[in-house]
């Protein structure tokens, strides 16, 4: 009994920090339409900067306090910042942009915080008057932590009070509920998005202060909490903050309670428990259903028809370079080609989903993970052979692909995207948390060609194989009856049932396809590197690929292989450069956002459409 | 025997009886009317035989078989055919590949992975699009089409399923007038060659009186008057749901007024 | 007041008004009449700017309103009521008023809580109800009364007295009348001949996007046949 109620405490506790994020990423939601991805910096910047005043500051209860609220405020500014420089010119775009954007604001900030405040992590000093615990029902539990269970409902109560009780409060919901109608009867919507991102980045940055004293402010808490944000918010549903209070509660829970039965219980719990939430309420707990209707498939136009009939060719005239190329290169120009290879089959399963299905996935990493994984524990723990692996890999993917894509195809827009995030993250915490099985953080080590492939030569070949047949079977299937379906349920979701096309099953299929797909893809890749890392799952991978098909242009078909060489060339490139290759890559994904929508081959097909015309 | 039955159909939104248990038949090679003032039911009414939404309750025949609340994909297959009061097409497609994919979707081809599907039903492709009038069209991509030509094209797509009734929601909105009657001759000619059975919804009175041979009037959410064309147009009830009274009684009101 | 000069505009790929020209004098109650479909509501939502017009221009007290976002229609002097009302339905009424309540303007009247719950008193009762838990007749007045709470020059009414009960309808007369004599200029677009005929000083009809006839209602009126070939079935 005693510890059943320490861990409900430590749980409330927890759910503090994660309900201040989830509510500041809803309310933004709510009126702007915007998937903050950034707002996870937000949380992570709060941290840091709490550190700092507190330090200066001193830790008397009243200076503790002041830091957090000024750290609070700061980030507040520095959300209106981004909101007003960025994302303002964004609004009308597809919302893959807001998320590429606002990825590069994450990226950008990791660089600036790792610049400011270094490498290590920083425990902040608890203040003196909250230290020690005290005894409930036999356990000992931090005062801090009884402050942190009084702090959700407070700042539940007192957004409710704003939201309800002054005139802003008021618009915000007004504009929540009908954006358009709030701009008919004369309100100026911008200041009004601003000040929501103020809220939004404060309460974000509330929650990193607060956080502090329990847990050291450190350069993954960005992507940690911003993962564990969506699926709060898909859980509590979009706009609601009484939704995000209770989905944060039940989050929190599930891990307070999980951890001590198996830690990696708890991410099965969180896959089931919202898998029942949204096969029982697609549009969350508290949600309004009218708030995920109204989320369209990706903008497009008409397929680029000229690729059709030059296709083949290209295709032909580059795997005959690429089979010259050992001729021309050394050993290190080969693994960076035959990195290039698995990423373009990458890029290119991950655009049959995004540019030909218009379901948004923020989490293809998770394929190339669960191949490049399935790839490797099979070697490790049963000392398969290469081929053998190569051939597991990519069911392992599409299996799971399978199963991720059931819940996945029931939503779409930025609920699908953050659906996909999740699940990916979930991977990702499986492979970083189950040592026994994957070897944690370490990875997986000596996973090596069989003798006959061992020669980077060989290697190269057999990736090269590979990749351009899956590539080309991709291809295939998109230019044959199901890929037409697939596009005809991304074109018109209400014509293309009206034919007989069942969109849901199309689209499940499609997921799949393309899972398989990236899973070959990670096999190939763990036997190029020898090794396997959590790092392969984890989200930067996930938005290389959307940057890689942005770059290459959504729709082109040629794009995602421009796109992947470009991408993974220049990362390579970058790394060797500069410290600072985050905040370079994300200051070239604002430059193309705000600049090269349509991405190199869009931009230049544009110019020849209108010098044609 | 009737083609398509409905009775007692019933859908409410949150208290609001959009459609309160409307009953009505189709006949085999029938064009039916369905009119009414805004608010009537008529989107609502279409969209519970479209399968786009279902009913609360009552039930729908189509060629004997108990078709209530099956979802579109399936009532396609059955033999129904739909098209929508805003032209609903795959704009990233050719005019062709638009009829071909319906057909391939009709023919249970989709799950094909290894074909392709620029060389499939090429030529009965053609033949949908020459029958509506865009055999020149057929390469085009549809985002350089007029509007008056989706809606054609919107027609070739929904035949391409073999259907044996056609759900039509405005057939003309959004077209010009001059263009409306032809197209309108097109179904006609289509439902004669084919023995089709349609069922629309119309605006434009010309239209409705022009080329329905029967009209069913909704108001409220019921079914206020069935019937040919002629008696229609001389019921008085009719009249006074379009006009929120009769005639006399608005020179009162506005005599009254003045 | 209102001057529109040579309107087009699109619904979706089609086109839905074709050169539509017509203007309302101040203090007047111009109906637009015409069968469903005929354009009127892709007209008003063209004048205050939820639907961008192609061509033409839209003049209110002189000033050309083209090409500005809505909310700038409307601090100019446009209040919108919508179709299908689009009351906030988690707000309040008073919130729901509290939305659009904007100073008064000169030469204009003046307009606030009080005055609109007098217009519709039985606003007064549900003050703290919720949008979505009023009856259909009890929205279409919070529309109205959140369209006069911004102090507008000109009011849009979209079909104001669709799906309602005769009584409600009566009541509605009233009230056009009574904004009317406090010196409001209304544009009501009207299915319901009879709601038209008790409120309107003159009409401007519709078919498929084209203006077919303006003239006075008691023109419009005298002239079955004008009533028989545009509005009956």
């Amino acid at each position: 009994m005693s510890f059943f109620v320490a861990q409900l405490l430590t749980g409330l506790a927890n759910a503090a920090a994660l309900f201040l994020v989830a509510a500041g990423l809803s309310v933004i939601f709510g009126v702007t339409r915007v998937v903050n991805f950034a707002h996870g910096s937000f949380y992570m910047l709060g941290a840091y900067l709490a550190y700092s005043l507190v330090t200066r500051l001193g830790t008397g209860l009243a200076e503790f306090w002041l830091a957090v609220l000024l750290a609070g405020l700061a980030v507040g500014v520095i959300g209106m910042v981004v909101e007003i420089v960025l994302l303002r010119r964004l609004y009308r775009a597809p919302e893959l942009m807001h998320l590429v954007a606002t990825f590069a604001v994450v990226l950008i900030v990791q660089d600036v915080t790792l610049a400011l405040w270094g490498p290590q992590d920083l425990l902040g000093p608890r203040p003196a008057a909250l230290e020690g615990g005290i005894i409930v029902l036999g356990e000992r539990v931090p005062v801090y932590d009884l402050v942190l269970i009084v702090l959700g409902p407070l700042v539940l109560g007192g957004l409710w009070l704003l939201l309800n009780r002054s005139r802003w409060g008021i618009l915000v919901r007004a504009a929540t509920e009908d954006r358009e109608m709030v701009g008919a009867l004369g309100i100026d919507q911008k200041w009004l998005f601003t000040s929501v991102f103020f809220l939004g980045a404060f309460l974000a940055g509330i929650g990193g202060a607060v956080q502090l004293p329990r847990e050291p402010a450190n350069l993954m808490m960005d992507l940690n909490i911003i993962a564990e944000a969506f699926v709060v918010v898909v859980i509590g549903g979009m706009g609601s903050i009484g939704g995000a209070y209770l989905a944060a509660l039940i989050i929190a829970l599930l891990h307070a309670f999980g951890i001590v039965i198996l830690p990696e219980i708890t991410l099965v719990l969180v896959f089931l428990v919202m898998a029942v939430v949204l096969v029982a309420r697609p549009w969350g707990l508290l949600g309004r259903p009218e708030a995920i209707t109204s989320a369209p498939a990706h903008g497009v136009g008409p397929e680029a028809r000229w690729q059709g009939r030059w296709l083949v060719p290209t295709f032909a005239a580059s795997l005959a370079a690429l089979a010259l190329l050992p001729l021309a290169t050394d050993v290190y120009g080969l693994q960076v080609t035959t990195e290039v290879l698995i990423f373009a089959l990458f890029a290119v399963s991950l655009q049959f989903i995004i540019g030909v299905g218009g379901m948004i996935s923020f989490g293809h990493a998770a394929y190339l993970g669960l191949g490049a994984y399935g790839a490797a524990l099979l070697v490790h723990h049963l000392d398969a052979p290469m081929e053998l692996a190569l051939v597991a890999a990519p069911i392992a993917a599409g299996v799971g692909a399978l199963v991720f894509g059931w819940l996945c195809v029931r939503l779409s827009g930025v609920y699908l995207a953050m659906l996909t995030l999740a699940f990916a993250q979930i991977t990702w915490s499986a492979a970083f948390q189950w040592y026994a099985f994957t070897g944690g953080d370490n990875g997986i080590l000596g996973i090596w060609p069989s003798p006959w492939a061992a020669d980077p030569v060989i290697y190269y070949y057999v990736t090269l194989l590979l990749s351009s047949a899956a590539i080309a079977a991709l291809w295939r299937a998109r230019f044959a009856p199901f890929g037409y379906a697939l596009r005809a349920a991304r074109d018109s979701e209400l014509r293309a049932a009206a034919v007989g096309i069942d969109v849901r099953h199309t689209r499940w299929l499609a997921f799949a396809l393309a899972g398989t797909a990236a899973g070959l893809g990670g096999g190939l890749y763990a036997f190029l590197k020898g090794s396997v890392f959590p790092d392969v799952l984890a989200i930067p991978v996930s938005v290389d690929g959307l940057v890689m098909l942005l770059l290459g242009g959504v729709n082109a078909v040629l794009g995602p292989l421009i796109g992947a060489a470009a991408v993974t060339g220049g990362r390579i490139a970058l790394v060797a450069e500069t410290e600072l290759w985050r905040a370079v890559l994300g200051a070239v994904i604002v430059g193309m956002v705000l600049w090269f929508p349509d991405g190199i081959a869009g931009t230049v097909r544009r110019g020849f459409g209108r010098g044609r015309r | 025997m009737s083609l398509l039955a409905v009775e007692g159909l019933a859908k409410a939104f949150g208290g609001v009886r959009a459609v309160a248990g409307i009953g009505f038949m189709v006949q085999p090679g029938e064009m039916v009317a369905i009119i009414g003032p805004n608010g009537a039911g008529k989107t609502t009414c279409f969209n519970l035989l479209g399968g786009q939404l279902r009913p609360d309750a009552g039930r729908v025949t189509f060629g004997g078989r108990n078709i209530t609340g099956w979802a579109p994909p399936a009532l396609a297959r059955a033999g129904i055919g739909r098209t929508f009061q805003v032209a609903q097409v795959f704009r990233s497609m050719t005019a062709r590949e638009n009829v071909q994919v319906a057909r391939a979707a009709c023919r249970r081809r989709l799950l094909s992975l290894l074909r392709s599907l620029a060389g499939t039903d090429t030529a009965e492709a053609d033949r949908l699009l020459d029958a509506v009038g865009l055999a020149a069209a057929a390469d085009q991509p549809v985002t350089a089409l007029a509007y008056a030509d989706l809606k054609r094209l919107e027609l070739a797509v929904a035949l391409a399923g073999e259907p044996i009734l056609l759900l039509m929601d405005e057939p003309t909105a959004g077209i010009a007038a001059s263009e409306r009657q032809a197209l309108m001759a097109l179904v006609r000619n289509l439902v004669a060659a084919r023995g089709l059975s349609v069922l629309f919804t119309e605006h434009d009175m010309d239209v409705v009186f022009g080329h329905a041979d029967r009209v069913i009037v909704m108001h409220e959410g019921a079914l206020l008057a069935d019937g040919a064309p002629e008696r229609i147009r001389t019921d008085p009830r009719v009249r006074e749901v379009y006009l929120g009274g009769s005639l006399d009684d608005v020179g009162i009101a506005a005599g009254g007024q003045a | 007041m209102l001057a529109v000069t040579g309107l087009q505009a699109f619904h979706g790929p089609a086109q839905a008004l074709f050169d539509v020209s017509f203007d309302a004098a101040r203090g007047e109650v111009l109906a637009l009449l015409g069968r469903n479909g005929a354009g009127k509501s892709t007209l008003l939502k063209s004048i205050i700017g939820l639907v961008p017009a192609k061509a033409g221009e839209i003049a209110l007290d002189g000033r050309d309103l083209s090409g500005l976002a809505p909310h700038r229609r409307a601090a100019a002097g446009i209040g919108y009521v919508p179709e299908d009302r689009r009351v906030f339905k988690g707000l309040s009424v008073r919130e729901n008023l509290a939305v659009a309540t904007r100073l008064p303007r000169a030469g204009a009247p003046a307009w606030d809580e009080p005055r609109v719950v007098a217009l519709f008193p039985k606003l007064a009762e549900l003050r703290d109800r919720r949008g979505g838990q009023l009856s259909g007749g009890e929205q279409q007045m919070l529309t109205i009364g959140r369209a006069l709470m911004g102090n507008p020059l000109v009011l849009l009414l979209d079909e104001p007295s669709t799906g309602l009960a005769p009584r409600i309808v009566e009541g509605l007369a009233e009230a056009v009348s009574a904004m009317k004599s406090a010196g409001m200029t209304v544009l009501l677009s009207e299915q319901n001949l009879a709601f038209a005929a008790a409120v309107a000083d003159a009409a401007v009809v519709l078919e498929t996007g084209h203006v077919r006839w303006r003239g006075s209602m008691a023109h419009f009126l005298k002239d079955a046949e004008l009533a028989r070939t545009h509005l009956e079935v």
